[in-house]
């Protein structure tokens, strides 16, 4: 919220206290200060007047002036401006002058012929915001009054923009300060400065005219004063002056008057042309049907808004926007002016709902203070009296169900001191809970109208905090608890799978949890059903995903795009579903594989993704007898180049190369849902005896009679026959040949006692050779 | 009879010419082999008479001698120039690539969570760790976020039903390890991980991002203990140089809540655009844990204290690395991405 420091130097002492000073208060006493800024700004001003204005004979919209400027002489200007005309009272730049809010410095020179001296200003040019101004001054510069003294140097002042805007972060525990009152009660407490205003709380004594009544707990107060006599006429100057730098547009007397009552109390107020009003008012929260707002738009009203009507007709939709029934214009001179307080959520409720923001709503959401309403109202009615000197007040008609505030609430200076950890001596709590204005019996603290937000001892703790000097807390680790810190055996795995794939080459990305409609369809490994999104930004993040390949896929193409196919790349990342919470790890492989820079590259194949997966499984102490891959049979890869992941008959997670046609053609992906396994025991370890009798190597090469029979499938019979001999197993050789296929073994035999004899080796060999033969589709290849 | 010498000088000059292991040989048959002019001496000797045999017998060992030894010499030479030109063919470029074993880059944001993790993990805390998907009543009710909260308007969230939604905090972390720590501590863990709001995406914001939670519950944990915490993390982050300060500010769930900034590392806390002038960049959000949260999730706030923090992971992040585009970190370019490999 935007605040004048001018203004508030009205209210509170701040004579001691300089701009600079005051923003440094607030920002260590919770108001983050976003702002800074000069309501205007600009070195070297006069106020002039011109005597002299000329068409320019060599432009069509340039004008050649004389301006009277006092003791500055009679300056030449050459101007551009279309409103500038003899006898007018201008702001004049004079050479030297700085204007940042255009970044020019004025100089002296020849336009076009005619000497220039100066610049006449527009209040853009002085950096006053264009929200605040009238279409007339946007439209060129500035025309002062035709009182203004010529000659003044002192423009700025003149003209009340002399003045440093606070753009303040009221942050939702202090409505209270959502107002240039509140905000300098708050000052006054912060360096203990006076107040200069005074208000009374005692409404004053006038019949009531109008009967208003609630018949709705969501308006428990509601004031309205009955005004006569308005006259017509100009806003106090200085209170333009004020909504201007403070970004609010002056429009008519009546609604400057509202906007600046509540710029200044944070009090909403409503005008009512009571001319218009017919009966009694009314709140209700159960009124149905149709309205016109003041923004000329029609609104559905339902059960459980809050509207405010007459004898026949809702009258206001309240807390958020009047209705052009009881509209007040140019023309009303009868008015009711409102104060009610009404219940945050249900204002919340119907705004957000109506999609219909105001001001007032925005006010009344963040919570207004029902103690305070009489204060505001009667501060309200004095800057009438300021506004319209001659008003009546001829009625005011209250509704109060609001009981004056009761109650304590506990507070020790022990426990203050315990949960900060901090050494607060008394007569600084005590000067804090003063500054405050709070009551302390030194067991309890009453509760305060002003801080409706102080209810409990840690408010206070809070309010010791931010109040008072840091240097009283122990910042020290003392009286920490002591716990031994580690990652749990799970964490610790997933963090080393993550090592494990870096080390690899692999680069780790983190994609967006919430995909569209197509990519939640595509590439799926885990049947899963997704979450879907009640009220998604966008169509791009309808569901929480319940794969992460197809992410991982995208961002393939996202690079691939760019001219990076070459890629490796795998994310870990949570997935929650409806059945469950995963962590899945996926893996993409794309384009060449480096090998020696750019001089030997290859394609990345099948092999290297089931490399990967065997280097993941073995750092997770996964041994390879613990799962299987079998062919998959997912439809988005490949059928004779991907693989499922078994662990039992479960799947675990399935890879290979994608289906050759489509956006994700020839990829190589990898999806495996890790909670699988790193929930489970690493497989145990033992070193084995090694043998003191050498090794003896063998080779068996077995054509392939059936191409289905598998290396896997002879690797298990040669195991089976070689038993306790046979120390390994590995092939070393694949040949193809008129599409048959033969592939080659090497046999490490070794025998504990002592060595072979070249007929034990032939005789092992061949019951190796026979049980492979007999049981597969396979021969000996000769 | 051979002229010793003659035939010496004869062999040197056509030593000389040799530079081939093959016509070495071919000579060295000639002068020492079967029919050789050594063999043909030797065959003289015998028809010497005795008295000449002694001494001409020696003449032509000498002769032999010198012979193999010269020879010898030039095998030795002619070995020795083979392995020179051997070596000089087999030269390679040694500025062309090595082989390539590149390692791969860490996600940036990792690499700040893994950061975080290590340090508190050195202070004694456990990793937690919650679902993304959570109930409403953790994510906000139990964090003192009662439905119609002011402070529910700046987190808009993504609700899935009218109960459930995807965390737009790590907060609601707290209220599950406190629940299940049925209202015993001590407690003290922090929590990384992804949380979500409705914010339209652009250079700042992302409607994806990940914070790390922090949270210690004891009958003594303070907010001197807090200040220190932070104060010792900041700097392990971004150098035992920097000034920590604390600010006071608000949050639902602690009270009192304080909001942490570092001297900024760029300008030394003279003022640049990083620090929007000010000299400070703030880092994250903590306080003591409200009453009402420990109240709420089963402890007892008469007995039990304690105190919360969340840092933005993002923000470090791109603090830390200078990265101007938080949808950098979202988007999987391998340019960026391939970057962090030096971290």
């Amino acid at each position: 919220m935007k605040f004048s420091y001018k203004l508030l130097s009205t209210l509170v002492d701040l004579s001691s206290c300089s701009v600079d000073e005051l923003v440094n208060k607030l920002t260590f006493a919770q108001f983050e200060v976003e702002g800074v800024e000069k309501a205007a700004s600009a070195s070297s001003l006069v106020i002039g007047q011109v005597t002299y204005c000329e068409k320019h004979p060599d432009s069509d919209h340039l004008h050649v002036l004389k301006v009277n400027c006092g003791q500055e002489g009679v300056l030449d200007i050459v101007c551009g401006a279309p409103n500038v005309a003899k006898g007018k009272k201008v702001i004049v730049a004079l050479p030297g002058c700085e204007l940042k809010a255009i970044d020019v410095t004025i100089k002296k020179g020849v336009i076009r012929g005619f000497e220039s001296n100066g610049m006449c200003c527009s209040l853009s040019e002085l950096g006053v915001c264009k929200e605040s101004q009238s279409e007339e001054d946007l439209a060129g510069i500035h025309l002062l009054d035709d009182d203004a003294p010529i000659g003044e140097r002192n423009v700025l002042g003149y003209l009340g923009l002399d003045d440093t805007i606070l753009d303040i972060n009221i942050l939702p525990n202090r409505p209270d300060c959502l107002s240039h009152i509140g905000l300098a009660r708050e000052i006054s407490t912060l360096i203990n400065a006076k107040l200069l205003f005074d208000v009374s709380s005692d409404l004053p004594q006038v019949k009531q005219t109008i009967k208003v009544t609630s018949s709705t707990p969501s308006c428990d107060k509601f004031l309205l004063a009955e005004v006569t006599n308005l006259s017509k006429g100009e806003t106090p100057k200085e209170v333009v002056n004020y909504l201007r730098s403070l970004g609010i547009r002056p429009v008519s007397k009546i609604v400057d008057l509202g906007n600046y009552a509540m710029l200044l109390t944070g009090q909403p107020l409503h005008m009512y042309d009571l001319d218009k009003v017919e009966g009694d008012l009314e709140v209700v929260s159960n009124y149905q049907g149709k309205i016109l707002a003041l923004n000329d738009k029609e609104y559905d009203v339902i059960e459980g808004d809050i509207v405010i009507k007459d004898k026949v007709k809702p009258c206001c939709l309240g807390g958020v926007m009047g209705l052009r029934s009881v509209e007040v214009d140019d023309s009303t001179s009868h008015i009711g002016i409102e104060a009610a307080h009404f219940y945050h959520a249900d204002i919340r409720h119907t705004s957000s709902r109506l999609g219909l923001v105001s001001d007032s709503s925005q006010l009344f959401v963040k919570g207004t203070n029902p103690y305070l309403l009489e204060e505001n109202f009667n501060y309200t009615l004095k800057l009438l009296k300021e506004f319209f000197p001659e008003a009546e007040i001829k009625g005011l008609s209250i509704y109060n169900k609001v009981e004056d505030l009761k109650g304590s609430y506990p507070f020790s200076i022990e426990r203050l001191n315990k949960r900060l950890g901090s050494c607060y001596p008394q007569e600084v709590v005590l000067d804090v809970l003063n500054r405050l204005h709070l009551s302390f019996d030194g067991k309890e603290i009453k509760k305060n109208k002003y801080r409706l937000d102080l209810v409990e001892q840690c408010d206070i703790d809070e309010e010791v905090f931010r109040l008072s000097d840091q240097k009283y807390i122990d910042i020290s680790l003392n009286n920490m608890p002591i716990t031994s810190g580690e990652l749990n055996p799970r964490q610790l795995k997933i963090r080393k799978v993550r090592e494990t794939l870096i080390q690899a080459g692999l680069n780790e990305t983190i994609t967006y949890t919430l995909i569209n409609d197509k990519l939640n369809k595509e590439l799926r490994v885990f049947n899963n059903e997704s979450f879907k999104v009640l009220h998604p930004l966008s169509d791009d993040h309808l569901y929480v995903r319940s794969d992460i390949l197809s992410s991982l896929a995208q961002a393939i193409n996202y690079n691939k795009a760019r001219k990076h196919s070459d890629l490796a790349l795998f994310e870990i990342s949570p997935v929650d579903t409806p059945n469950g919470h995963h962590t899945y790890l996926s893996i993409g492989l794309n384009g060449f594989k480096s090998e020696q820079g750019f001089l030997r590259t290859r394609k990345y194949d099948f092999y290297d993704l089931k490399g990967i997966l065997i280097r993941v499984m073995d750092t997770l102490g996964f041994n390879d007898r613990r799962y299987s891959l079998v062919r998959s049979k997912n439809s988005s890869f490949h059928p004779g180049r991907s693989a499922d992941i078994l662990i039992g008959k479960k799947v675990i997670g399935t890879f290979g190369e994608t289906m050759p046609k489509g956006e994700y053609a020839n990829m190589y992906l990898l999806e495996l849902d890790l909670e699988e396994v790193v929930n489970q025991h690493s497989s145990k370890f033992k070193m084995q005896q090694i043998s003191l009798i050498q090794p003896i190597r063998r080779d068996l090469a077995f054509v392939l009679l059936d191409e289905n029979v598998t290396s896997a499938d002879i690797i298990r019979e040669i195991k089976k026959a070689g038993g306790k001999y046979l120390l390994d197993v590995q092939v070393f050789d694949i040949f193809n040949k008129d599409s048959i296929t033969s592939l080659a073994f090497a046999l490490t035999l070794v025998r504990e006692e002592r060595s072979f004899t070249d007929d034990e080796i032939n005789s092992l060999l061949n019951t190796i050779i026979l049980n492979v033969t007999h049981t597969l589709k396979v021969k000996l290849k000769g | 009879m051979i002229n010793f010498d003659e035939v010496l000088a004869e062999a040197k000059q056509r030593l000389a010419d040799i530079h081939e292991n093959s016509k070495l040989v071919e000579l060295k048959a000639k002068y020492l082999g079967g029919s050789s002019v050594v063999k043909q001496a030797f065959k003289d000797l015998k028809d010497l008479p005795k008295e000449e045999k002694g001494n001409f017998g020696q003449r032509i060992n000498i002769f032999k001698n010198t012979l193999e030894s010269l020879f010898e010499e030039k095998e030795k030479e002619l070995e020795e120039e083979q392995i020179k030109s051997k070596l000089e063919k087999e030269k390679c470029d040694i500025t062309l690539p090595g082989n390539t074993y590149d390692f791969g880059a860490k996600h940036p944001c990792q690499i700040i969570i893994d950061e975080l993790t290590d340090f508190f993990i050195g202070m004694g805390y456990k990793v937690a760790e919650g679902n993304e998907v959570d109930l409403d009543l953790f994510n906000f009710e139990l964090v003192n976020i009662p439905k119609d909260h002011p402070s529910r308007d700046m987190q808009d969230s993504f609700y899935i039903s009218d109960n459930l939604l995807l965390r737009s905090q790590t907060s609601g972390v707290q209220a599950h390890v406190m629940q299940e720590a049925k209202g015993q501590g001590p407690i003290k863990i922090i929590c990384p991980g992804k949380t979500y709001r409705r914010d339209d995406d652009d250079l700042t914001h992302s409607h994806q991002f990940s914070q790390c939670e922090g949270l210690v519950i004891s009958e003594k944990a303070s907010m001197g203990n807090l200040m220190k915490t932070l104060d010792l993390m900041a700097k392990h982050i971004f150098g035992e140089k920097r000034e920590v300060r604390f600010r006071p500010s608000f949050f639902p769930f602690t009270e009192p809540s304080i909001e942490v900034d570092v001297s900024c590392f760029e300008c030394q806390g003279k003022g640049c655009d990083i620090c929007k002038h000010t000299g400070w960049i703030e880092i994250l959000g903590a306080g003591m844990v409200h009453p009402e949260v420990l109240r709420l999730n089963g402890f007892d706030p008469d007995i039990y204290q304690g105190f919360a923090f969340g840092i933005g992971i993002e923000r470090l992040a791109m603090l830390k690395f200078g990265i101007d585009d938080i949808r950098k970190l979202f988007n999987s370019d391998i340019t960026f991405l391939g970057q962090f490999r030096k971290e």
